[in-house]
């Protein structure tokens, strides 16, 4: 049963929120994501900038409900690794387009598999459906995946208590 | 009669590199391990980037920042000419809640 572990990582390990508790003590919640590396090279163009993405730190959003592949990573993905599906022509123009960051850029749907890597080696193939933003490079987020179009499907996403886990939580994805 | 002395593979012109090891699971964890340093550099502000900046690094060296990751690619290799068939790994700071 293929099993990846995923990783809570700090996105900067200066952000925290500090703040006082009624007794006067002080406590903090670090700015925290929960991680995993996707293993592009199979699927990339053969250029020498292509490959400084060959492996993909990825963010893991649970509160969305679809991934997100930003332009600078998807320009250099081959062709023919993302099936283009095509909008219901009833979709309504907002839904078309992503509202991030202070921006908003169209997008348009693909299907792709990603081989999803952790630490002890581990893999997991996971094919996704994901919004591949027309953002010409503008949009500063990762390879970001959301729970729904294929992440959860048929796997479980477990976190459970671990001491020697990273900030103490064991977080794993395991196909049944 | 000598036996030319082995050289070390270089990339095609428009290719990844060839050096040895290249995309073997060592490779890969190795990169991931960069990839963690360089997440590390930023954080602990031993760089100084900004949202959006691309960071470029191989083994234990940062070799750039900036916004133009192809400029910076094609930069560190003029420069250093041995990079062309090495490791490098870039990295795009991404913005965070606050």
């Amino acid at each position: 049963m293929p099993r990846l572990q995923l990783y809570l990582d700090h996105v900067d390990t200066r952000l925290a929120l500090r703040y006082l508790e009624p007794n006067g003590g002080v406590s903090e919640i670090p700015c925290l994501r929960l991680i995993t590396y996707a293993n592009l090279f199979a699927q990339l163009v053969h250029s020498p900038l292509a490959a400084d993405y060959g492996i993909c730190r990825c963010f893991i959003d649970t509160g969305a409900f679809i991934s997100i592949i930003p332009e600078t990573i998807w320009q250099f993905l081959r062709p023919g690794v993302v099936t283009p599906l095509p909008f219901d022509p009833t979709t309504p123009p907002n839904q078309r387009q992503l509202i991030i960051a202070g921006g908003t850029f169209p997008f348009e749907l693909g299907r792709l598999t990603l081989k999803l890597e952790d630490r002890s080696r581990a893999t997991l193939n996971l094919s996704i459906v994901a919004k591949l933003t027309r953002d010409g490079g503008r949009l500063p987020i990762p390879l970001t995946l959301g729970l729904r179009g294929g992440f959860l499907e048929g796997r479980t996403l477990q976190a459970v208590p671990d001491a020697t886990a990273p900030f103490g939580q064991a977080w794993t994805l395991t196909e049944l | 009669m000598t036996a030319n002395p082995p050289q070390a593979p270089t990339p095609t012109e428009d290719g990844f590199p060839t050096y040895p090891g290249f995309g073997s699971r060592e490779d890969i964890l190795a990169r991931m391990q960069l990839l963690d340093w360089i997440c590390q550099q930023v954080g602990n502000r031993v760089i100084e980037t900004a949202v959006g900046d691309y960071v470029l690094a191989t083994d234990d060296r940062i070799l750039g920042v900036g916004q133009d990751a192809a400029e910076l690619h094609r930069n560190a290799v003029e420069v250093e000419p041995d990079l062309r068939n090495a490791r490098l790994v870039g990295y795009r700071v991404p913005l965070t809640e606050s």
